[in-house]
Order: structure tokens, then C-alpha cells, then sequence
């Protein structure tokens, strides 16, 4: 055993019960979600995501402050000196919300779908390594992999919701996509039990008094279906929300509102232009580094959003557990250096203005999604920025889906699009997104040592050793710009005035610690 | 009139079957597919794997059979989207629907043909144009926006009404649905209740123009028996036919008004599906509402025999 992750969790209850030592018990806290929920982690979609962090537990979850890995249903893990076996602890007396008892042969059932071929879970990718699962005892499982994988721990926080295997034991696969029998009376180990779904209106989950980690403080949280942003903000202002997270243009609208607080909280989130590398000009790493620096950055963070969050450096967040290297300074706002850049990539101005080489013009197509303001807003200041310095550009708008499929395929259909990225607290998730031959790479980047160096990551466990391949692979990609990096954007939630003790980290990873939440 | 309901039916068949048809492959010549594949931070692979298992990997022409083979067995098929069966939705939308629509119905027809009537019979006259105005103005308000004045008046503001949804979470007393039912209600039949006055006052100032208007008025009847029984009867054939659109527009059709009010109904539940791509649930309510129309049609059909003896099948 080369390490032993110990988890004070003692002593952050110790705190927890200290903080709350003056908060009432009661009430129901409601937020919006966008779509119906399936209640069934093994989909995806942030609506469905949202409702299993109260509902479910998962075997790890993230410290609020650092995003670290701490226990949930596991109390603690080790991992064995070739890194290739993890050992979870599990903690005693946990219930299911039918009362039959947690143990480790739900979770060796649970992780034995993550890994079954036959089963399709939405995040199946990220648990590719896992050889088999063992239950050693009762509370006790083992893990074996078939190559190290450092980002494990904070995967298996990362809606992994482990499931009941008395409830779903013997499903066929088919079964299991879908399985409404269950749905329809979702059994968790979560701070919160399911009481009633209206399909289109809202999903109400009542507290659990078994939970394991102390009773929940609310009664009830409630998940209301409310796609329409403006009717979202309309239930906050009128105290039927208690917390709705907004876009940087909404933020005036509540701004002034004393029954509402507006915070803002750090995200595991990029926003960027992403560049399709294959095409002629942005091929050239001086075009794309040009692009970058006649794009003022600082003022789109000012404008458009609404100053929250800060500029963006490369492809990992500060929230990016030791891989974001705060020594690399964002690329300057200099139009007149992009200039002098395009020039030497040998654009230069032609007689209508407009870049060109070998008589091509430098015209670029910018693909957005009209339904993002915030995105609209960056394609509007991308195209006025770059004709400042002789590149020309055009729009092509369509829904957001229809984007995804575009910009992910063999040969991508596009040449500049604005879009974001959200992602588990890990580096190695942002690999796919960059290693060369990916799908999920939809720049088409190809960078032998970048591929090397995302492998070498993924395995290495030593915080040190993780530091430096990822600082290092920051800096390339820096220097390369494969896209044009502009924002890590803050969460920005507001909150009514009445709650209190919401976890002050982002709404996903708050609800994993929804017993915490209380209402004045 | 036998003869006549069996060919309408058979007419009907073959026109849903066209419908379908047509919906089906235009829902799948959108670009993008069911947006529960389209997480971002999902792996291609993965999103490729349950792909499969919904079976979206197949040609559309042997998904559209397949689905019809279902259908003719009953079973409407199943939402990805939600993960329940699409007749289940449906059945859970259709009565939150139904009451909102036939409130608004009802709003609209019992203050829209009086007012219509009272219109015609004080033909140009103030109160006249005050009505035509007003119609105009309800006719030309956009729902989105009337429906959110009044949220921001009555929820936000005032605080009397609540913003959205049909009852408080975790509430079942009929109360609370009703508070929740007035404003969508009232924005709904307001917008319809304009329609119903300009048909009404139209077919009143057709029908009071008739001969047999001024025979009945020559024959020294009551004014209101000759309003009411003679000029109104048959000013009633064009207000059914009004109606008869308006029945299957407001089941299937008042998507805008229940997405303001957050209200669990069809139009919501189509809305969601179409933006979800939910391909199942899309099919199921274009199947529902054209069999409404269709129905609808057929009923008004009837409806005018009864009204005008002239009319017989």
C-alpha cells in the first residue's frame, strides 16, 4: 500500500454541526431543472444528473472547497503500490430507502453494469480501466484495473450513483436502459427518498431520516420543470424558487432584488472558440495565436460575463485539481502583434481589406447557437475584433444539437465555433478532447507529445509528478492555441434570501451534501 | 349519413398514414438527434452505445414501420426522453390540458358571443368600436408576453397569484390548482375570446340583415325572441365551425401559454419533445392531434345538420 487516503470526515461533521448549530429544521427548497428527469443515473442529461445527487449516493464526492475526493457511501480507499487495485472501505449501517442495508455487493453489482458492454452507460468511458470488481467482505470491495488511472477517485464522484442491487438484479440489458419499474420508485441512499413525479411539472423528494451522514434539515426538495429561462427567474421573484443558476445577461435583473442573493462560484468550465485546425489558415499556429490576441478577452469577461470568472489561459480551470499552472499569463490583447503575426504566416491585406494568401481569403464561417446570448454575444465581438486586423468572418446559426453533431465527426463541418466544456474535476477528462484521432476532438489537433504526455498523466497517481506533465501540457497548448481560450465563467447562482448553509461550490456537486441545506 | 361516417373514416385513415409518414421522416431530417446523446461530456463511443440500444441506428424507413407496427397493436412506444411510456405522458398531460383549454373555452364563448351579439346589434356606435378595438388588440397580443405582464403584475409584483405550474409541489387541494389555473386561463380564453367576438358579430350582422328577420320583426315578435331564436340560430353555423378549429388548436396548440405558466400540459410536453428530439413522443401527439382535428371536423359536419335542415349527408 503506497498510500493511504484517510478521510476526516469526522471532523468536517464536527464543523458541519457547529455551522448549523443555529439553523432551523423544515421547509422545501425548490430549483428548476430543464427537462423530465429520468431518475435513472445510468443516462445523463444535467436535469436527470441533478435530481440522483439527492436521491443517490455515490462511493466519493467532492469536498465543497477543494473539489478533492472525499467519502460518501465509501469512508475510505487505498490504492496499491502498481496503482493498478483500489480497496474501498464502506461505511456501516447505511440503508436503502426501502430499509434493506447498503453493502459491498451493491456496489460490485453497480460497477459491474459501469463495465458490462452489454449495458449502455452514458459514462461507461470513464470507467474503461476496471478489469473486474470484488466484494472482499461485507463492507469491503476491490477494484482492479487493467492500467493505473489516477483520475479514478474523482470519476467514481462524478454521477456514478451507485444502485440497488436487490431492486435490480436479474434485469436484461434492454431492461436496464429504461427500467420504468424502477423508475417509477427510484430507491437511493441519498439525504433525500423519492415521494412524487408529475412528468412536466416537477419531481418532490422527501427527507430521509436514516440518512447516513445526520438528518437532512429540509423537508422536502422539490425539482420543478421549467425549460423557459424567463419563467424560471419570474417563480425566483416571486419566492416559488429558492435558487436559480443564471446566465451573466440575467444578472441584472436580480441584482437589486433584497430577497435575493447573487453569488458566484468557480466552475469546472471553459468557454472557447473552438478552431477546426484542418482548415486553410487556422492550420497555422501563428493564425490561431493571432486570432487569440486581437481578441480582447478582458473585455468579453467584462461584457459579457458580467465580470465573473476570470480570463482563460488554456484547457484547464483553476478548479482543474493540479493542473491548472497559474504562472501562464493569458495571452496579451495586442491587434497590432496579431498583426505582424498573420503577416509572417504570410496573410497579408489585400486590396478589399481582407487577408489573403495564395488568392484565399481569410473568411471565416462562425458557427453559433442564436439561444446562447452569452455565445451569440462572443460571435458578434469575435467578428468586429478580427476585422480590425483584415480577418473577415460570417455567421451560420442553428440549435446547439445540431452544432454538437457538426463540429464532432470524422470530418468536421465547420470552421469557428464558440462553445464550452464542462467536465469532472480530473485533466485526464479533458484528454479526449485532445488527443489526436478522438471523435470528442473537434479541433482535429494532432500533437504527438500532447498524446503522450494526456497517457502519462492518466496513470501517474503522485500529486507532484501529475503536476508537472499537466503544467507542461499547459503550456503547449498554450502555445499552440488549438482554440482560442476566453473564460473560465463562474457559476453564478441566485439564491433566496432564505437559505442558508448551500454548499458554496457549484449546484451540481452542492446537491451530493443536500443534507446540509436548511431554510431560515 | 351512414355512408357519409364511413367514408370520412376511411378518408381519415389514409390521411393519418400520410401525416405520420411525413412527420416521422421530417423528424428525423432535423440534424442533431434526441439530446439525450448530446451531452457534450459524453464519449462518442458512448453516446454511439446507446445509440444502439434505442435502436436509432437502424434505416428511419424500418424505424418508421416498426413504430407503425406498434401503434397498430396500440402501444404509442416509449420516450427516451423521460424513460415512460409516450401514452402515459400523454395521459398525464391531457387532463392538466383539457381543464386549462376548456376553461379558456369557456371564458372565451360565455363572454365573447354576448359581447359579439351586444356588437352587432349597436352597430357603429362607440360601444361597438370599443369591442372591434379591443378584439384587435387581443387578436394581435403576443401570448408570451401578455402571459408574462401578467406574471410579473400578479406573481411577482402583488404577490396574490402564483407565477407557474398547476399546483404547489407535494399539494392536492383543488384550491390551490384553481389559483394556479387563472392567470393561464385568463390569458388563453382573453386571446380566444377576441376570435369568438369578431366571428360573432360578423355572422349577428349577416343574420339580422335576413328577410326572415324582418318577417319576424314585421310579425311584431319580442326583440329578444328574434335575436335570440331566430337571427342567433343561424348566426350559430359559422361560431360552430370557429369552434371546431379552436377545440383541436387548444388541446394540441396551447404550447406557448403553457410554457409561460410552466403549466404540464400537451403543448408543454410537445414543446419538450420536439426540443429533445423525444422522437416516440413527438409521433404520439401528432397522432393524438390529428385524430382530434379529423374527429373535430366530422363532429362540426354533424353539428351543422342539425343546425341547418338545408344540410344533409
Amino acid at each position: 500500500m503506497k498510500k493511504l487516503h484517510r478521510i476526516a470526515l469526522a471532523l468536517l461533521l464536527a464543523v458541519v454541526s457547529i455551522g448549523h448549530s443555529q439553523s432551523t429544521r423544515g421547509g422545501t427548497f425548490s430549483l428548476p431543472i430543464n427537462d423530465d428527469p429520468q431518475m435513472w443515473p445510468l443516462v445523463g442529461g444535467l436535469y436527470n444528473i441533478l435530481v440522483n445527487k439527492a436521491l443517490y449516493s455515490t462511493l466519493l464526492r467532492y469536498d465543497p472547497e477543494t473539489l478533492e475526493p472525499v467519502g460518501d457511501l465509501a469512508e475510505s480507499y487505498s490504492v496499491s503500490d502498481d496503482g493498478l487495485t483500489y480497496t474501498f472501505k464502506l461505511r456501516d449501517g447505511v440503508t436503502w430507502h426501502d430499509g434493506h442495508p447498503f453493502d459491498a455487493a451493491d456496489v460490485a453489482f453497480t460497477i459491474g453494469l459501469w463495465i458490462d458492454p452489454e449495458v449502455p452507460y452514458y459514462l461507461a468511458s470513464n470507467f474503461r480501466l476496471i478489469e473486474s470488481v470484488e466484494v472482499v467482505d461485507r463492507l469491503t470491495v476491490e477494484v482492479k484495473l487493467s492500467a493505473p488511472q489516477a483520475s479514478l477517485p474523482v470519476l467514481l464522484g462524478y454521477n456514478a450513483n451507485i444502485l440497488p442491487q436487490h431492486l435490480l438484479e436479474g434485469l436484461s440489458p434492454a431492461e436496464l436502459t429504461n427500467p420504468t419499474s424502477f423508475t417509477r420508485n427510484p430507491v437511493g441512499t441519498g439525504p433525500f427518498k423519492f415521494a412524487e413525479y408529475q412528468p412536466g411539472s416537477h419531481v418532490r423528494l422527501v427527507r430521509y431520516d436514516d440518512y447516513f451522514d445526520g438528518v437532512p434539515y429540509l423537508d422536502a426538495i422539490v425539482f420543478r420543470i421549467v425549460p423557459d429561462a424567463n419563467a424560471q427567474l419570474a417563480l425566483l421573484q416571486s419566492g416559488e424558487l429558492a435558487l436559480v443558476v443564471i446566465e451573466p445577461f440575467q444578472v441584472g435583473s436580480v441584482a437589486n432584488n433584497p430577497s435575493i442573493a447573487v453569488r458566484s462560484v468557480p466552475a469546472v468550465r471553459t468557454e472557447f472558440v473552438t478552431l477546426n485546425n484542418t482548415v486553410p489558415g487556422l492550420d497555422d499556429p501563428r493564425v490561431r495565436t493571432a486570432l487569440a490576441m486581437a481578441l480582447d478577452r478582458a473585455q468579453l469577461l467584462r461584457t459579457v460575463f458580467a465580470d465573473r470568472g476570470s480570463v482563460a489561459t488554456g484547457p484547464f480551470p483553476p478548479t482543474m485539481i493540479g493542473a491548472y499552472d497559474s504562472s501562464i499569463e493569458p495571452l496579451p490583447y495586442d491587434p497590432e502583434a496579431a498583426s505582424r503575426l498573420l503577416d509572417e504566416a504570410g496573410w497579408t491585406v489585400g486590396p478589399d481589406g481582407v487577408r489573403q494568401k495564395d488568392g484565399q481569403r481569410l473568411d471565416l464561417e462562425i458557427l453559433y447557437d442564436p439561444a446562447s446570448p452569452t455565445r451569440t454575444q462572443v460571435s458578434l465581438i469575435a467578428q468586429q475584433q478580427w476585422a480590425a486586423v483584415g480577418v473577415a468572418s460570417h455567421f451560420d446559426t442553428t440549435e446547439y444539437g445540431t452544432i454538437l453533431t457538426r463540429v464532432r465527426q470524422e470530418v468536421p463541418a465547420y470552421e469557428v465555433n464558440p462553445n464550452y466544456l464542462v467536465t469532472a474535476p480530473d485533466p485526464d477528462g479533458i484528454a479526449n478532447y485532445y488527443v489526436s484521432g478522438s471523435l470528442a476532438n473537434m479541433m482535429k489537433y494532432s500533437n504527438p507529445e500532447v498524446d503522450r504526455l494526456f497517457n502519462e498523466g492518466a496513470a501517474v497517481t503522485d500529486p507532484e509528478e501529475r503536476a508537472r506533465i499537466y503544467h507542461a501540457l499547459h503550456a503547449i497548448i498554450q502555445e499552440e492555441q488549438p482554440n482560442i481560450y476566453l473564460v473560465y465563467p463562474d457559476e453564478i447562482q441566485a439564491l433566496s434570501a432564505q437559505t442558508e448553509h448551500f454548499p458554496v461550490t457549484g449546484y451540481r456537486d452542492a446537491l451530493a451534501w443536500a443534507h446540509l441545506i436548511s431554510k431560515r | 349519413m351512414t355512408r357519409f361516417v364511413v367514408r370520412r373514416f376511411v378518408e381519415a385513415l389514409v390521411l393519418l398514414l400520410v401525416i405520420t409518414a411525413f412527420t416521422f421522416a421530417l423528424i428525423h431530417a432535423a440534424p442533431g438527434g434526441p439530446s439525450i446523446l448530446l451531452d457534450p461530456s459524453m464519449a462518442p463511443e458512448d453516446a454511439q452505445r446507446l445509440r444502439q440500444a434505442y435502436g436509432l441506428d437502424q434505416p428511419v424507413p424500418i424505424q418508421y414501420m416498426r413504430w407503425l407496427g406498434r401503434l397498430s397493436m396500440g402501444d404509442l412506444g416509449f420516450s427516451i426522453g423521460v424513460g415512460r411510456p409516450v401514452a402515459e405522458l400523454i395521459g398525464n398531460a391531457l387532463p392538466a390540458t383539457l381543464l386549462l383549454s376548456g376553461t379558456a373555452l369557456l371564458i372565451a364563448l360565455a363572454f365573447g358571443i354576448p359581447v359579439g351579439i351586444v356588437a352587432a346589434l349597436k352597430r357603429d356606435t362607440w360601444l361597438d368600436k370599443l369591442v372591434t378595438s379591443l378584439s384587435f388588440f387581443g387578436l394581435s397580443m403576443p401570448v408570451f408576453w401578455y402571459g408574462l405582464i401578467l406574471i410579473i403584475l400578479f406573481a411577482v409584483n402583488l404577490r396574490v397569484l402564483p407565477a407557474g405550474g398547476m399546483n404547489t409541489p407535494g399539494s392536492e387541494s383543488w384550491v390551490d390548482t384553481l389559483a394556479h389555473l387563472v392567470l393561464p386561463a385568463f390569458t388563453l380564453g382573453t386571446v380566444n375570446m377576441a376570435q369568438v367576438v369578431r366571428y360573432t358579430r360578423s355572422a349577428m350582422l349577416g343574420a339580422v340583415k335576413q328577410d326572415y328577420v324582418r318577417t319576424a320583426r314585421a310579425k311584431g315578435l319580442r326583440p329578444s325572441g328574434i335575436v335570440l331564436k331566430h337571427a342567433f340560430r343561424n348566426a350559430l353555423i359559422p361560431i360552430v365551425t370557429l369552434v371546431g378549429l379552436l377545440v383541436p388548436r387548444l388541446v394540441g396548440g396551447a404550447a406557448i401559454t403553457e410554457s409561460v405558466f410552466s403549466w404540464p400540459g400537451l403543448g408543454r410536453l410537445a414543446v419538450a419533445a420536439a426540443s429533445r428530439h423525444d422522437y416516440a413522443t413527438i409521433m404520439g401527439i401528432t397522432v393524438m392531434v390529428s385524430v382530434l382535428v379529423i374527429v373535430c371536423n366530422l363532429v362540426a359536419d354533424l353539428v351543422y345538420s342539425a343546425l341547418d335542415p338545408r344540410v344533409t349527408y
